[in-house]
């Protein structure tokens, strides 16, 4: 079977080119098959030991495009689980570019996850970049264009820090040099190449100060686009950090601060979709976290928890996407009380957020309490550790009461529009929603084939998450923070709001507007200044000085001699008015001319 | 019974969901009591006698890149009874008290983060 390698992306990249070439009674099919076949490919890499495949000779360097272990294997499973079901619940999409820009974007992730070496993953690293803007324009709104261009802004930017320390790193280096492996073990991490690499890892881990892309384009994907940009960019960014550098002391503080972060952006939001989208910056705070502690079970920690993050986070996203596709609306502050007409999406959705909540027997439970164990195991890293809790009071206050209640109870301040056209979404998407719904619960329960898979087995096999203080610690944690919710809810204490929260990407949206004011203001004034002073003091004169001295040139000097010069020129002036411009007439007289030249010359010379 | 039904007989006894929810909790926190009077006892036995093994494993995963080794023994010994893992288990209706606390304090600092300016109107960017 090694000889027989085939990379899930090229499937999908297949499938991408070829999908406007279907015949549409067929387009379903396909729809469903080429991210079926991709997911077969990974699927039939378990179970195998490492290897290197797909190996080109490229200059000086041999690059790897198909590293095959288990870290790579754990995220390739789910992202490409995740592309099957996210295919799905767009599958009434007509558009064949947004069903192929998804899949071009699934291949950039796993593309990166099987990269062997730097370069290799700098290639889908910009490929993801390239085609997971698209599933922001598709939106056609103004609005999304414009997010659109920020994201693209800002990956570009990451991804060019992302060469820069490639450059940095393998310049001067032997062949070897090029492949991506863990830089703290080489003491590299906190060197400028290092460094360049981390920045352009973590812009796309949406970590503080480089996360408001996140929150800014995602809302403005497109209903279906959104579920699939919620899963690949940051999980990737994740697995690039546990694979070049665990245990980065750095990603502790970073991953503890970015969990917080989110937390307090969500409790704030008015748009149900942003609100997610500040979540994905918390949990992939405590991924960032795990590979920051960097121990067997904090790595374990982080893949597992990506692995149920990609399921959980897709469903919200799903169900926010529902809601958007069935009413147009997705701000709590003009919704309430679809519970009538949308029952099925608020379980579903409930679902999700229960799950990302780590109520007990969710995925949720399984997965991020590896990483706080992790924490918990070094007295050292206590701080880190509560704080993570803390968030996760926040992440169940979000996406477990303040969304479903808001949107689905609570008072009904729907426009008559938006409850008119309110209802279960078509089957396809509750279908997504559904399968996404049964394995957050599946994992919950039945967590060894997840654990086994995770690269560090034996740990994995260690740790029992079904214990009586974890079960009690989560129990109450979230029973009792429904218990505030509620009494704040009754209370009046908090209630939506129609208004947006800035994020410190104001910097550059009003940084570029203060920059446009500064090119067409101050800039531009004395631009034409100068102008003007090149007018008046420089054209001015010289057109006045020309015009004496030709008037000095015409009838002094030549006037005083023969006045030949000035009898030339009127007479040119008479002959041009003779000019009839037609082409025959100059022709005619061009032959005439010639001829009379030629025969005079004929005459005289021979 | 469709899942509308269940839902719009949930919040016709709304008042009997409350009062068996607020019955629920408070099951909670006497448990929690309870099972950290009884597991007291055990505690000091079963932490000394297992940090050998998990040490051990430990020191051979390969990723293992900080200085510090793990100090405390893990939860995962003991079964489903576990003893408590780390100093703040040991405190009764622990968790309790930092859900309910944690949940107001989150709420009030995002809230004054948000009217200390970052909160805007929705035309904010608005050219």
């Amino acid at each position: 079977m090694n000889n027989l390698w085939i990379h899930p992306s090229l499937i999908l990249i297949c499938g991408a080119v070829l999908l406007p070439l279907i015949p549409k009674a067929l387009k379903k099919a396909f729809l469903l098959f080429v991210p079926l076949a991709a997911f077969a490919a990974v699927l039939s890499m378990l179970g195998q030991s490492d290897a290197l495949h797909g190996q080109f000779q490229f200059l000086d360097w041999t690059l790897t495009f198909g590293r095959v272990d288990k870290l790579a294997l754990v995220f390739a499973v789910i992202m490409s689980g995740m592309a099957c079901i996210g295919t799905l619940y767009g599958l009434h999409v007509d558009e064949d570019a947004q069903h192929s820009a998804s899949w071009i974007y699934v291949s950039g992730s796993l593309g990166a996850i099987f990269a062997g070496d730097l370069f290799v993953l700098f290639l889908f690293w910009e490929v993801m970049a390239f085609s997971s803007v698209f599933l922001v324009w598709f939106r056609r709104t103004p609005e999304s264009t414009r997010a659109g261009f920020r994201y693209l802004l800002v990956h570009v930017a990451g991804g060019l820090s992302l060469l820069a320390g490639i450059i940095l790193w393998t310049h001067g280096k032997g062949p070897d040099a090029i492949a991506f492996d863990n830089f703290v073990k080489l003491g590299a991490a906190y060197s400028p190449a290092g460094l360049f690499i981390l920045v352009g890892i973590i812009v796309n881990a949406a970590v503080p100060p480089f996360q408001a892309w996140l929150p800014d384009a995602y809302p403005n994907g497109t209903f279906n686009g959104s579920v699939f940009l919620s899963a690949f960019t940051t999980k990737t960014a994740v697995y690039a950090l546990c694979r070049g550098f665990p245990g980065m002391e750095l990603l502790i503080w970073l991953g503890v601060i970015m969990s917080l972060y989110g937390v307090v952006y969500a409790i704030i939001e008015n748009d149900m979709r942003r609100l997610f989208a500040y979540h994905i910056i918390s949990q992939v705070g405590y991924m960032v976290a795990g590979a920051g502690i960097g121990t067997a079970l904090a790595i374990n920690g982080a893949c597992a928890h990506a692995f149920a993050h990609i399921l959980y986070k897709g469903l919200l996203f799903m169900g926010a996407g529902s809601v958007l596709y069935m009413t147009g609306e997705t701000r709590m502050s003009q919704l309430g009380g679809l519970y009538k007409k949308m029952p099925w999406t608020f379980l579903l959705t409930l679902i999700g957020g229960l799950s990302i909540s780590a109520f007990p027997l969710f995925s949720g439970f399984v997965s991020k309490s590896m990483i706080t164990a992790a924490g918990f195991q070094n007295p050292h890293l206590y701080w880190a550790a509560f704080l993570l809790m803390l968030a996760s009071i926040g992440t169940f206050y979000c996406n477990g009461l303040k969304v479903p209640y808001f949107v689905w109870f609570g008072q009904d301040k729907c426009s008559d529009k938006v409850r008119e056209r309110a209802g279960d979404p078509p089957w396809n998407m509750l279908a997504a929603m559904g399968v996404a719904a049964f394995l957050c619960i599946f994992l919950g329960i039945a967590y060894g084939p997840l654990y086994r898979l995770l690269p560090y087995a034996e740990v994995a096999a260690a740790y029992h998450p079904y214990n009586a203080p974890h079960i009690f610690e989560s129990l109450q944690i979230l029973f009792f923070t429904a218990c505030a919710f509620f009494l704040m809810v009754r209370t009046h204490k908090i209630e939506p709001h129609a208004g947006i929260n800035v994020d410190n990407d104001i910097l550059y949206r009003r940084g570029g507007q203060a920059i446009q004011w500064l090119a067409s203001k101050p800039i531009q004034a004395i631009d034409t200044a100068v102008g003007e002073c090149y007018r008046v003091l420089g054209l001015i004169p010289l057109m006045w000085t020309t015009k004496v001295v030709d008037v000095f040139d015409r009838f002094g000097i030549d006037g005083v001699v023969d006045g030949l010069a000035e009898r030339i020129r009127a007479t040119g002036q008479r002959l041009r008015a003779a000019q009839s411009g037609a082409v025959q007439a100059n022709l005619a007289i061009s032959f005439a001319v010639a001829a009379v030249v030629i025969a005079a010359l004929i005459y005289f010379v021979a | 019974m469709s899942l509308l039904g269940i839902i719009e007989t949930l919040r016709r006894n709304l008042k009997a969901v409350v009062v068996a929810s607020c019955v629920v909790l408070a099951l909670l926190v006497a448990a929690d009591v309870v099972r950290l009077m009884t597991a007291s006892g055990e505690h000091h036995g079963a932490t000394t006698e297992h940090t050998t093994a998990p040490a051990a494993e430990h020191a051979t995963t390969p990723a293992h890149a900080t200085a510090h080794s793990p100090s405390e023994a893990s939860a995962q010994e003991g079964g489903f009874w576990a003893t408590s893992y780390h100093i703040a288990e040991n405190v009764p209706a622990f968790w309790t008290l930092f859900g309910f606390l944690g949940c107001i304090v989150l709420v009030v600092v995002s809230k004054s983060y948000g009217h200390f300016g970052v909160s805007k109107r929705e035309d904010y960017y608005s050219e």
